[in-house]
């Protein structure tokens, strides 16, 4: 009888330690399309996965369409959203080795590829005295700079995880929002189910694709994305109103530790 | 020893006035937890001063410079949350080793849905205002600045994700449609509370998730507390230098909660068309929608004064002095009832100024014409919409829409043609009624039934008079004639009534059918007069009816196949059509299937195809049928053919791309064919004086055209190089002067264009293209034309844009010394108060090119035109925010 009881309190417990909480966010970089997506973050005792609910594998499509308007001026809208394979973007945070190992393509003249990075990246976050209840729990303030961004996130210590959205996490509760001063990035929690059963076959550490210095990465990354915007502008038409802009990093990491040196 | 040891102390209560707390966190079974949250609070308060987690080992060490009482809390979603009490004092460390009991931390299905800055719904986003306003913004421009995923241009064009967004709404109110700029630009970002993006927008919000849609809007909601406020902008401008030129404009807006008003006026003589802003609060954009096959005829003028402007831009030919003004208005009678008005009123003076020479080249002989012409006319129109909505319930929408348009026309012109001067003088009134009704069931979930009705009333008299007599061939004359009279004029009249049915299928497949009916009655008559004698001859007269009764059934499925998607339409008909002329009637009732079927075929990532091929039957239209000549321009008669059968066609089009904008090299290339089995040709007796045409009925027309654009990215270079091609051909016969004769056309044009993509402040579009077109008869035409551009643009500053068009137009065909014309064009813009004040300089024709020359050719001659040219002009403008 003492064995039996034993024995359902380590299943309880495992399954405790695991959980699932759904973040949606909403990220757009200077205009293009606004990327909202829904995100699961599977976690166990140890480790986090972050990834897209994808229902497919998303093509990178190329919008235009031309309107003339009362002027009798062309306009050429084009739109881009880049795509990505059945998976997605990953970012799998292991609390042992303190890296987070992250799962992102790279978009080279019409060929999407996947590559594997470790970021080894620490989030110093600086607590405030400010609090706002979300959805009855009450959070407080951190507040932290990350690769070019100023961010706020809301964690509770009601929930006590550590793990976030994206590359997010160490704050002694959960985030369940976070957002640049910009506007441009922003995440928050939709729904949250501890233990989530399903979730230790998720958190697994990727693997299959190229591994790369994360380094490296970034400056694959960097060089093929400019070449896309330049041809891009480029290859505005004739009469399109050529505005000199300057060509920004764009997305969620706008600067790196190395770029100083 | 004394300083040393002073030293030492200092130092060290410096380290001493951080407190370090560290020990370990274990189980019931003394083993280590790792990853442990470890917190410090001051006692009874909620926030959290410090923090770390466990190591591997269970072991923390936390480092804090406060003092006084504190709580430590231990917590770990497997463990009991357990807190100690602490009491820190400077400089002393601290070791607490705790031991957490294993506690299931569960949280079922917890929903968050508090009020968040965003909100994102299914289709929708919804941004709290307050959440973006960084607490400089002027106007919701600035407003919409901030909120990601919009983009707000130089221009106040607003884009979403890139796309130019369909209309800004106020509370689901669409005042402005295109011209939403007005609003965007002048209301205050305080009065907003919300801001939706609605992606994937249908205009009506039944057949949301039914058809397909791209299109994007936003609509504001308004804080409740500012629904008396009135805004609105000046733009004034006005012209440096000896010449009075100007550029106005002014607008208002105000919002009530019942109310919704906007006036917009602009007065201008640097030739800008005010119909413009017309045309954009007007234009809905249903182009793509689901809905209505209503036509949007309106009766056509027999008499067209002005028959081509050269392509320099239509500003630089149009002496005008314009006078607009323009209100529209949105008033809820009820929840469910709304009225909508627009008024709109033009008052325009227009001079226009042409030298032709006209060479012919004849089977029966060449010879040249000369004209010298010189327009003034003064327009005045009118236009009123209203639109009455009613939101019968959740499902089903009544549209009544009525318009009504008029414009007075008065036309004078002083004509030199060869050698007889003579002034014409031309009145036209026409005038459109054109009312709607629309029913619209949502039935199903993916399922929409539409109904429309609709009745067109268009009228369009014209008075021609010419004070000479230029047709001494054409007609006996015995000097007693001293002018022509011509009194024309078509109605039109069309009503009818369609259904259609649209459904989604569950694997996104559409099918939609349309069945429907329409009845046109157009009636023409024109009396050609000769003055003096008081004369009408024969043939020269129409009093025709025309009735076309037309009953259609139009099925057309949509389905995806893998990578392919295919779409069937088969369009069944059968009109009745009746031509009552004075000499005979006629009768036809003709049964139309006219399919298409369009394939889109992805075939990988860089290689897409899309292609389709249709066959049409279709009636002659309208105007082709009238049976006496009528007088077009002062020397050119044209009359239509008394023969109502139907004509029939076939159309393949094919279009590849490979790769995509993204990829280094990218090219597009079309091919399309038409094949016309029956067509209307022309048939014309062409002599020095006059021009008689007439349409005859001929087999097969051919055309064909290939058209590719090739792009490569240089990447050392920052810029894109574009390679154009294209040609065309066209195989047909027509008569002239007796002969019936095969005629071949082509065009042949090529040309590149270099784009810079500089990071830096300073970027150019250079391009070239070259036009050589050949007509081939018996004998053979050529023409060359060329045009270069050269776009600048440098910013220096955030404030300071200045740009410089320049462009040369040649002509090979010209004599050496009047064959190419340059222009150039500046605009700077300097921004004084953003958004509330700025000032620009605008300098149009800045190498004072006074005239303009060009050559057109067909298969009966080369046409050379002289167009008289607005000359330089600088312009100083402001824009001043209210």
């Amino acid at each position: 009888m003492k064995y039996f009881l034993l024995f359902f309190l380590i299943v309880s417990v495992s399954y405790a330690q695991t959980g699932k909480i759904v973040y949606s966010s909403v990220l757009n970089f200077g205009g293009g399309q606004v990327n909202k997506t829904k995100n699961n973050l599977f976690f166990t005792k140890d480790a986090s996965i972050y990834q897209p609910q994808l229902k497919r594998n998303n093509k990178t499509e190329k919008d235009q369409n031309t309107k003339e308007d009362a002027g009798n001026n062309r306009n050429v809208e084009i739109n881009i959203k880049v795509g990505t394979d059945e998976i997605g973007n990953l970012y799998y945070n292991n609390l042992h080795s303190r890296t987070i190992t992250c799962r992102e393509p790279i978009y080279n003249n019409s060929v999407l590829k996947y590559y594997l990075y470790d970021d080894n990246a620490s989030i110093k976050w600086v607590l405030l005295d400010e609090f706002k209840g979300i959805s009855g729990y009450n959070c407080q303030k951190a507040t932290t700079t990350f690769r070019g961004r100023n961010y706020e996130a809301w964690f509770t210590s009601e929930i006590p995880l550590s793990f976030g959205p994206w590359k997010f996490s160490g704050l002694p509760g959960l985030i369940l929002e976070v957002y640049d001063l910009t506007g441009e990035v922003y995440f928050s929690s939709e729904h949250i189910q501890i233990p989530f059963k399903n979730a230790e076959s998720k958190v697994q550490k990727p693997s299959v694709d190229t591994i790369l210095e994360h380094r490296e990465f970034i400056e694959k990354s960097n060089k093929a994305s400019s070449t896309v915007i330049q041809a891009m502008r480029a290859r505005l038409p004739k009469g399109a109103k050529l505005v000199s802009s300057e060509i920004k990093r764009n997305g969620i990491e706008l600067e790196y530790e190395w770029d100083t040196e | 020893m004394i300083i040393n040891c002073l030293v030492l102390s200092l130092s060290g209560n410096f380290a001493y006035s951080q407190s370090l707390v560290s020990g370990t966190v274990s189980d019931t079974l003394q083993k280590p937890i790792p990853y442990v949250n470890v917190f410090l609070k001051a006692q009874n308060e909620d926030g959290i001063i410090a923090f770390t987690t466990t190591q591997e080992n269970g072991s923390y060490e936390l480092i804090t410079d406060k003092v006084g009482n504190f709580e430590l809390t231990f917590s770990s979603i497997s463990f009991q949350k357990k807190t100690e009490v602490l009491s820190l004092e400077k400089g002393k460390n601290y070791n607490l080793n705790v031991v957490l009991k294993e506690e299931t931390f569960s949280l079922d299905e917890v929903i968050i849905n508090s009020e968040k800055a965003i909100t994102i719904k299914k289709d929708t986003i919804i941004f709290k205002a307050d959440a973006f306003k960084k607490g400089n913004e002027e106007s919701v421009e600035d407003l919409l600045k901030n909120i990601p995923g919009i983009t707000v241009e130089n221009d106040g064009k607003i884009k979403v994700g890139g796309k130019e967004i369909e209309k800004v709404m106020i509370e689901g109110d669409d005042l402005f449609e295109k011209g939403y700029k007005t609003l965007t630009k002048n209301l205050d970002a305080s009065v907003i509370n919300k801001v939706e993006v609605y992606e994937k927008y249908s205009n009506n919000r039944l057949l949301k998730g039914i058809e397909d849609s791209d299109r994007v809007a936003l609509n504001l909601t308004l804080k409740n507390d500012v629904k008396n406020k009135l805004f609105g902008s000046l733009k004034p401008g006005y012209g440096l230098g000896f010449e009075n030129r100007y550029d106005a404009s002014a607008n208002i807006i105000s919002f009530r909660k019942k109310d919704k008003f906007y006036g917009f006026t602009n007065f201008n003589n640097v030739g800008l068309e005010t119909t413009a802003a017309l045309s954009e609060m007007m234009d809905s954009g249903e182009g793509n929608e689901l809905g209505s096959t209503a036509k949007t005829q309106t009766a056509a003028s027999f008499i067209n004064l002005i028959n081509h402007k050269p392509d320099v831009g239509e500003e630089r030919t149009n002496f005008n002095n314009a006078e607009m003004a323009s209100l529209s208005d949105i008033y809820t009678i009820s929840p469910k009832l709304k009225l909508k008005t627009i008024g709109f009123l033009n008052w325009d003076e227009n001079d226009f100024f042409r030298k032709s020479t006209d060479t012919y080249f004849l089977p029966t002989g060449d010879f040249t014409t000369t004209e010298d012409y010189r327009l003034y006319g003064k327009t005045f129109s009118g236009f009123a919409n209203t639109q009455l909505t009613y939101d019968k319930s959740k499902t089903e929408i009544i549209e009544y829409s009525g318009k009504y348009s008029g414009n007075r026309t008065r036309t004078n012109t002083s004509l030199q043609f060869n050698s007889d001067l003579s002034n014409e003088n031309l009145n036209e009134d026409p005038f459109t009624i054109d009312q709607r009704f629309k029913y619209i069931n949502k039935l199903k979930a993916n399922q929409a039934l539409l109904i429309n009705g609709y009745y067109v009333h268009s009228d369009n008299p014209q008075n021609y008079g010419n004070n000479r007599f230029l047709f001494e061939d054409l007609f006996q004359n015995d000097n007693q004639i001293i002018g022509v009279f011509q009194e024309s004029r078509q109605a039109l009249n069309t009503a009818g009534f369609d259904a259609g049915l649209f459904t989604r299928r569950t694997n996104n497949d559409l099918w939609e059918a349309k069945v429907g009916l329409d009845y046109t009655y157009n009636d023409y008559n024109s009396v050609f007069k000769l003055d003096g004698i008081d004369k009408k001859p024969e043939e020269f007269q129409n009093n025709s009816k025309y009735k076309e009764f037309n009953i259609f059934f139009e099925p057309s499925y949509r389905l995806k196949l893998g990578s392919v998607a295919l779409t069937g339409n088969v369009h069944f008909a059968k009109h009745f059509n009746h031509l009552e002329a004075e000499d005979q009637n006629l009768d036809s009732s003709p049964f139309f299937i006219n399919p298409k079927i369009t394939v889109d075929w992805e075939l990988n990532k860089t290689n897409r195809i899309l292609s389709f091929f249709k066959y049409e039957s279709k009636n002659p239209s309208l105007r082709s049928v009238q049976n006496g000549y009528v007088l077009i321009q002062y020397n050119r008669f044209s009359k239509g053919l008394e023969n109502i059968e139907p004509l029939r066609s076939s159309t393949f089009y094919l279009n590849y791309t490979l790769g995509t904008i993204l990829s280094v090299f990218y090219a597009n290339t079309s091919f399309i064919y038409v094949k016309n089995y029956d067509y209307l040709g022309s048939k014309s007796v062409i002599t020095p004086d006059y021009t008689l045409n007439e349409l005859i009925r001929l087999k097969d027309k051919d055309f064909i055209s290939f058209q590719t654009d090739s792009n490569i990215y240089l990447q050392w270079l920052a810029s894109n190089i574009k390679l154009k091609l294209g040609y065309n051909k066209q195989n047909f016969q027509n008569s002239v002067n007796g002969n019936l004769r095969k005629v071949s056309s082509s065009t042949f044009n090529y040309g590149g264009e270099l784009r810079s993509a500089f990071i830096g402040p300073l970027n150019f579009h250079i391009g070239t293209e070259w036009f050589n077109s050949e007509y081939k008869t018996t004998i053979k035409q050529k023409n060359i034309t060329n045009r270069t551009f050269l776009d600048i643009v440098y910013q220096p500053l955030e404030k300071l844009n200045l740009s410089l068009n320049s462009s040369r137009n040649y002509f090979s065909n010209l004599d050496k010394d009047n064959n190419t014309y340059y222009f150039m064009d500046f605009e700077g813009k300097y921004q004084i108060i953003k958004n509330r004040l700025s000032l620009s300089l605008v300098g149009k024709n800045l190498l004072n090119t006074k005239t303009f020359r060009n050559i057109n050719i067909d298969d009966t001659g080369i046409f050379k035109s002289e167009y008289q040219l607005l000359p330089r002009f600088l312009l100083l403008k402001a824009n001043i925010r209210l």
